[in-house]
Order: structure tokens, then sequence, then C-alpha cells
């Protein structure tokens, strides 16, 4: 195993923040926007940039409700991303050695 | 050593810096301690000072019962502290739950709202059944003793052993055996000792509770 054969969609600290923080909620439950900008500590720019490769790779799905100024959206891990981050993590462990 | 130094400690300015594989390990670990730690509805802080508050609201309660015959129930002063002292754990458990849970929705939003009708009924059904004790002439021992400082933990237990049968969760239906237990062991304290009991029982479970959280979020 190398660093190259890292899946370099979630091998970035954004992301990594991204799919980490939504893996801890239960499977099926969404986390706003709002809130996950505010654990994350991104622009909302750069974050919606993140977002967007993950959902290109179907690692998460966003959904928008409402329009205007009530409009919110929520962000969801798919069963394929939650996957991912256990193969990137067994892959990480594998790397480094660590339990 | 020298690359875990690397950590940034301040917001990624883009996040898209390349990242050795052991600092992403521990941005890893650090990531989902941060986000368990601001989901959870459960903070080892809440259940200590459930244990303080749950101990002096009962502990009141013995301690003006304590010595009455015939046994006539807590003093005003004492239930209104009791009361007075559940009412803030209600609020403090509100805000830590309206705080972690915001922004969060789907199927844990759902299952909340069901929840949260669930014990609103167990609450009416336990003050109704207390009315009819005392309609069916029951003695002040038991609708102002025994079924007040155990009955609650008793329908408390049944709720979370439910709840963690249907969820398969271990720390759910451990505490509702626990709760249970409580009920059961201060209903046969007797109407004195029954709010004492209940008091030390509570403390004792919830420092228990809070000692298990604390080594959940470490390890």
């Amino acid at each position: 195993m190398t660093v190259g054969e890292l899946n370099p969609l979630i091998h970035v600290p954004a992301r990594l923040r991204i799919m980490a923080t939504l893996s801890v909620l239960p499977e099926g439950d969404t986390l706003s926007f709002t809130r996950l900008q505010d654990m994350i500590g991104l622009s909302s720019g750069n974050l919606i940039t993140h977002l967007r490769k993950l959902e290109d790779a179907q690692y998460l799905r966003t959904e928008k409700s409402g329009s205007g100024p009530a409009s919110r959206t929520e962000v969801v891990l798919t069963p394929k991303g939650r996957q991912a981050l256990n193969v990137y993590k067994a892959a990480l462990r594998d790397l480094i050695g660590g339990p | 050593m020298d690359q875990e130094k690397k950590l940034p400690t301040t917001p990624l300015a883009n996040g898209n810096e390349e990242i050795d594989p052991r600092i992403a390990a521990q941005l890893l670990r650090e990531s989902t301690s941060q986000a368990k730690r601001q989901f959870d509805v459960w903070p080892p802080y809440l259940l200590f000072i459930g244990a303080v508050i749950f101990l002096l609201a009962f502990g009141t309660a013995w301690w003006s019962v304590r010595g009455q015959h015939p046994y006539t129930g807590p003093s005003g002063g004492a239930l209104a502290t009791m009361y007075g002292g559940i009412l803030v754990w209600i609020i403090a458990v509100s805000m830590v739950l309206k705080r972690a849970n915001s922004g969060v929705g789907g199927r844990s939003a759902q299952q909340r709202k069901a929840y949260r009708s669930g014990w609103i009924t167990v609450i009416v059904a336990y003050s109704a059944f207390q009315g009819a004790l005392y309609h069916a002439g029951a003695s002040h021992a038991i609708v102002y003793g025994v079924y007040p400082a155990s009955v609650p933990w008793l329908f408390a237990g049944t709720v979370f052993v439910t709840i963690g049968a249907i969820r398969e969760e271990l720390p759910a239906l451990t505490l509702g055996i626990v709760l249970i237990a409580l009920g059961l062991g201060s209903a046969f304290a007797g109407p004195v000792a029954a709010w004492l009991v209940t008091g030390i029982g509570l403390a004792v479970a919830f420092v228990s509770f809070a000692a298990v959280r604390i080594v959940q979020r470490r390890s």
C-alpha cells in the first residue's frame, strides 16, 4: 500500500473532515449546510466546491428545500460514501500500521 | 513527530493541501471525536449536573417526610424544591438537545418527534394514575410516597428498555433495566425511605452513565 493508493477524493483535509463529520450521524440522517460549515470552518464557496466533488462521486447527496432566503440545503452521506470512508480508514491503518 | 506538528490548528484555507497519511489519520480521529462531542445529546457534564439535582431534589423530599407519623407526604416547600430542580434539569436537557440536534434532520428527527409524544403520554398517564389512586381512597403513603418516588422510574425504565430493544442499543437497554430496578427497590423501601433510595440511586446511575460516556469518548 502506498500513499498514491489512498482514495484521492477523500485524502484531502477539507473532504476528510466533511466525510468524518457526516459519518458520525446515523445512516439516513441529514445535516444542514450551515451547521456543517460551522463545524468544518470553511467558507461557503470552498465548502460548496468540496461538496460538489463528493456528490459527483456519489459519496454524498445534497437536498435543497424551499426557495429564496428561507431555502435550506441538507447534506447526507450515502451508503457508497460510508463504505468509501471505511475502505479509506482501513487503507490508512495499513499504511501507518495503526490499530 | 515533526510531521504531526504540521497539523493545522486553525481553519483550513481551502482544504486542498496535500497531507501525510499520519496527519490524515490524526485529522480523521480529531474530526470524528469533535463531531461526536458536538452531536452528543448526553454529554458527561449534563449527567453530573443531573446527579446533583436529583440527589438534592429527592433528598429534600426525604428530609421533609422523615419521622412523619402518620405519613402525610413532602411539605409544600420540599415539593417546590423538588419540582423546581426537575424543571431546571428538563430545561438543561432541552437546551443541550436543541444545540446538539441543530441542523440534523432525517430519520433521527422523526424519531425525536415520536419519542416526545411518547414521553408526554407517559407523564400524563403517570399523573392521571396518581389521581385515580387518590380517588380510589389509597393512603397518603401510597399516593404521596411510594407512587411518586418509585413509579416514574418504572415508566421511564420501560420506555428505555423498549427503545433499547427496538434499536438494539445496549446503553439504553441497560439504563432501562437500572431504572426499573431502582423503581422496584424504592417501592420496597416504603414511603419515607423511597425518596432517599431514589435520590441516591439516580445520582449513582447518572454518575455511572457519565463515566461510560467518558470512556466511550476516549475509545
